[in-house]
């Protein structure tokens, strides 16, 4: 008699778990999302994401297209090629100074990994010593704006060498073959140069001094127009970062495959790579220091020095972050 | 299950219980103090941050050595609670990510505030670092903003933690309370089912006992010490049911004892009665003791008194028999032995008031295995006035035998004269008769032509009713004889008779079709002639009788009735009707006309007489119509003479 109960009582515990089963909610067709990403360090997120399954796993059919750089990466999406793009602040200031619309879902990463990469053979001991020397940079990039900080901070100037614009990927060549005695560049493109450069090279960097961020970017209308889609996308990567804080070899390994890069030239900014969502005052503060300083250069045509800095609040939708983290936006938003 | 192991063993799930409680409660408790001392570090932190961007504020508006020591003096203080709080800070992480990132965070930024501090101020001396610093002071102000909204953040989460552990700890002492009071209630349960309800049952079983209810029983399937208790408390109460029904047994054996008692009483009393009646008393004699013991009843009949009535010595009593008696009695008492062992007597005794009884013993003698007289039981009776009356009735016999002698002789002389009245009768009457029809056939035969008619057939009257006057005067003679003369007694074989006397019949009427069926073995005793008469008689009777039947059959025969033999004469002839059976043995009564069957009606009566006087009884059936049967006895009896 007892075990004819029980027997009934699995049966019927049988039957509403079928039940349940049966009538389960759907789950989520996969969201599209195409982005534009990075090659260098920062795009490690994405790639691991990519590669470890976390954004099929957030419900996205994410596709990932590699650029050399962030800047690369973000022209394509304002190209259309991608509906996001991961690129640090400084083509981020340009563009808006420039008047492109764009806006500015997360922070997901920051880095001390941007360096100066000398000639040492050619009598470069300190920053100081580049005074009327050829200096390579990627213009536009945050590249650039660290430059100005490495030079500034030593109390020199632009004015004081010669900056010769050179795009990352030819920066190692070039450094090799002495047209410039230095490259201002950021991983893994530095340590392309140092390899090139093998013990002739020097590294200057500013440490905590600059540190950049590492940004994803959309057309302004996309996080309004989907928002599910940039909720998935925040929640794979912060799965992602947290996973990553965990098991860094294999996040590095991934990140390697996933990108293209040689895994010895991205561990070499690795350590300096701080994965982590957010929107900070200080990114906003950066954006502001660097709209200031490209006004003040000249940078921007139709900006005088003494324009107005955007109000770079009006760049940012913490709207997917909030819903996600909302501890994680620390930025003073707009009274 | 014991009592006593059910106790421990509920006593140790209590306990555990209370324990496991108790347990997760302290657990709990211990949860929310170390909430509260996270809470405290935070805390105390915020409250040091905030002082530092006070300070912090204060030098960047007034640029001046005092507040930047103060500033630095600020993040050293910052620093050194952070390196104190470091176990404390650890151990508030668990495995809180957003917490640890949140703590890393506020490490680096503190250490970051204060290098970047410490570098800032470079353009007082060369005012080409004023970007620098302007850059520095943006730099610590994000800093110290984010260190803020960190440590914010971990005050909020702390601030959860302490109220789920607040939460928890209400929860589990609320479960500790609740536990208390369900271990309470089962323990209560427990201690009702174990203890109270068993008492109960125990208590209620004891008021149905004493309330008379014996059949009660408690059939307790326990097997602690209540089932124990219950099997002993019903085995107690088998034994008192037993008891109970014994002592009822006991009663209904009284009862019945009793109603044996009077009924053997009233027995007894019947006995007495009969005795005291028959005017009898029983008697036993020990010759060992020589003690005799007698009912009641002799005392009247012994002309006793007193104790001497029951109980009296043998010797005492032969003293008492008269004396002419005594002898032969005590002989027939020495010859009593095995197997002839008892014995009937009378004889005289005095009784105690001097008269003389006649008593008539009857009694039987017991033997000892060794064949010596034991003891005599018997039953003796007052015959005095039975031996008074037989005496009377001697006398009166006697008397009447005289008497009897004297009639009998008047009687036979009375007889002797009767027959010579009737022979002389006869004789006298025939010789009139004689000359009557005589004289009148004289005067047919000689006178008879000159006569007319009429005188003819007077004369043909006359000669008719000489006849039957002849025959008339032969019955009456035939009658007579049969009650009188000598009676013999030798074999007669009726069937014999029967046949001789049917083949005369038939030899006198031939033309005659009639059948008769002779039984063999019809022998009989008693008187040859007189038997011979019967059967004459009879057998006339049925071959008249049958004369108008076709097919007429006459039987002979025998039956047995009652043990009693019967011989049987029967026809199929012309009957008679039953209610007028008595006539038939009548003299001179007739059933039938003279014209239809003639005859005298003196037959019948001569059967009769001659069966009667054979010591026999005879019997007619008839139907009108329909034939008849006669049956008569004789007494098997045979050599004996009777002489009437």
């Amino acid at each position: 008699m007892r075990i004819a109960r029980i027997g009934a009582g699995v049966l019927v515990l049988a039957l509403i778990a079928g039940l349940g089963w049966w009538l389960r909610p759907a789950p989520p067709s996969p969201e599209p999302l195409v982005l534009a990403v990075t090659q260098t360090t920062f795009g490690a997120p994405l790639w691991v994401a990519q590669r470890g399954g976390f954004f099929s796993a957030a419900g996205l059919a994410v596709t990932l297209r590699p650029y050399a750089t962030g800047k690369l990466a973000f022209e394509a999406m304002l190209r259309g090629e991608a509906q996001i793009a991961t690129v640090t602040e400084t083509p981020l200031v340009f563009a808006s100074l420039a008047g492109t619309p764009f806006t500015v879902i997360a922070n997901y990463a920051s880095s001390t990994e941007h360096s100066l990469v000398v000639r040492a053979d050619r009598g470069i001991a300190a920053v100081t010593d580049l005074r009327g020397r050829r200096i390579g940079v990627a213009p536009g990039t945050s590249a650039q704006y660290f430059l100005h900080v490495v030079l500034t901070d030593e109390g020199l100037s632009e004015a004081d060498l010669t900056v010769v614009p050179l795009p990352a990927p030819q920066q190692a060549a070039a450094l090799a073959a002495g047209e410039v005695d230095a490259v201002a560049t950021f991983a893994p493109y530095s340590g392309q140069c140092r390899l090139a450069l093998g013990k002739a090279a020097r590294s200057f960097g500013t440490g905590i001094r600059y540190t950049g961020y590492g940004n994803l970017v959309a057309p302004r209308d996309l996080p309004s127009a989907r928002p599910e889609a940039m909720l998935r996308l925040l929640r794979a990567l912060d799965r992602t970062i947290y996973w990553m804080r965990r098991n860094q070899d294999e996040s590095l390994a991934l990140a390697a495959a996933g990108s293209g890069t040689e895994t010895a030239l991205l561990r070499d900014g690795w350590d300096t790579l701080h994965p982590r969502l957010g929107l900070d005052q200080g990114f906003v503060v950066l954006l502001q220091a660097e709209a200031r300083w490209a006004i003040a250069a000249g940078l921007v045509p139709g900006r005088p020095p003494g324009a107005v800095v955007p109000d770079y609040r009006d760049f940012i939708d913490a709207t997917a972050l909030v819903r996600l983290r909302p501890e994680s936006v620390t930025m003073i938003s707009t009274p | 299950m014991r009592l006593r192991t059910r106790s421990r063993l509920a006593a140790l799930v209590a306990t555990l219980v209370f324990l496991a409680l108790l347990g997760l409660f302290l657990l709990a408790y211990r949860g929310k103090l170390q909430t509260q001392r996270d809470l405290a570090v935070t805390e105390s932190l915020s409250v040091q941050i905030a002082q530092l961007r006070t300070e912090l504020f204060g030098y960047l508006l007034h640029p001046q050595l005092e507040p930047r020591a103060q500033v630095q003096a600020q993040f050293r203080v910052l620093q050194g609670l952070l390196e104190r709080q470091a176990p404390a800070i650890d151990d508030s992480i668990r495995d809180d990510e957003q917490t640890r990132y949140a703590w890393e965070s506020v490490r680096r930024l503190v250490g970051e505030g204060h290098a970047l501090f410490v570098d800032l101020g470079g353009a007082r001396t060369d005012p080409r670092l004023a970007e620098r610093d302007a850059r520095t002071a943006d730099l610590i102000l994000a800093d110290s903003h984010s260190l803020i909204l960190y440590v914010n953040q971990i005050r909020y989460r702390a601030s959860e933690r302490f109220l789920r552990a607040s939460s928890w700890e209400n929860l589990t002492l609320g479960a500790l309370l609740a536990g208390i009071a369900g271990l309470g209630l089962t323990l209560f349960a427990v201690f009702e089912r174990m203890i109270l309800a068993p008492v109960q049952e125990l208590y209620r079983a004891a008021l149905g006992v004493a309330g008379g209810e014996l059949s009660l029983r408690l059939k307790s399937p326990r097997r602690d010490e209540f089932g124990e208790m219950a099997a002993a408390f019903d085995g107690m109460l088998d034994q008192l049911q037993e008891t109970t029904v014994s002592r009822a047994r006991l009663e209904v054996e009284i009862a019945e004892r009793a109603q044996v008692q009077r009924a053997l009483q009233e027995t007894e009393d019947w006995f007495q009665l009969a005795l005291e009646v028959s005017r009898s008393f029983a008697f036993e004699w020990e010759p060992a003791s020589d003690q005799v013991r007698r009912s009641t009843s002799s005392g009247a009949i012994l002309g006793l008194t007193g104790a001497v009535v029951e109980h009296d010595t043998g010797q005492a009593y032969f003293q008492r028999v008269a004396p002419a008696d005594r002898e032969r009695f005590v002989a027939m008492l020495r010859r009593l032995q095995p197997g002839n062992d008892r014995y009937h007597t009378d004889y005289r005794l005095t009784r105690g008031d001097g008269q003389t009884v006649v008593l008539e013993e009857t009694a039987r003698a017991f033997f000892d295995p060794a064949g010596r007289l034991q003891s005599l039981v018997g039953a003796t009776t007052d015959i005095t006035e039975r031996r008074q009356a037989e005496a009377e009735v001697q006398r009166l016999n006697a008397d009447l035998e005289v008497r009897v002698q004297q009639r009998t002789a008047e009687l036979q002389s009375a007889n002797r004269e009767l027959e010579s009245f009737a022979y002389a009768v006869s004789h006298d009457l025939r010789a009139p008769l004689r000359a009557l029809s005589g004289f009148s056939q004289a005067l047919v035969e000689d006178y008879g032509p000159r006569l007319d008619g009429e005188a003819l057939v007077f004369l043909d009257q006359i000669q008719s009713a000489s006849h039957r006057m002849g025959e008339l005067i032969d019955g009456i003679l035939t009658l007579s004889r049969s009650t009188r003369g000598e009676l013999r007694r030798e074999p007669v074989d009726l069937g014999a008779a029967a046949h001789r006397l049917l083949l005369m019949e038939r030899a006198a009427a031939p033309t005659r079709q009639v059948t008769w069926e002779l039984a063999a073995g019809l022998e009989v005793f008693g008187d040859p002639a007189m038997l011979d008469l019967v059967m004459v008689n009879l057998i006339d009777n049925a071959w008249k009788y049958t004369s108008k039947t076709f097919g007429a059959i006459i039987r002979v025969y025998g039956e047995e009735r009652d043990g009693v033999r019967w011989f049987c004469v029967a026809d199929n002839g012309a009957g008679f009707d039953m209610a007028y059976a008595e006539r038939l043995f009548k003299p001179f009564q007739r059933l039938h006309r003279q014209d239809e069957f003639p005859g005298i009606g003196i037959g019948l009566a001569t059967v009769q007489r001659i069966i009667s006087r054979h010591g026999g009884t005879i019997t007619a059936d008839g139907v009108p119509g329909g034939g008849a049967t006669f049956r008569f006895t004789l007494p098997a009896t045979s050599g004996r003479t009777e002489t009437v």
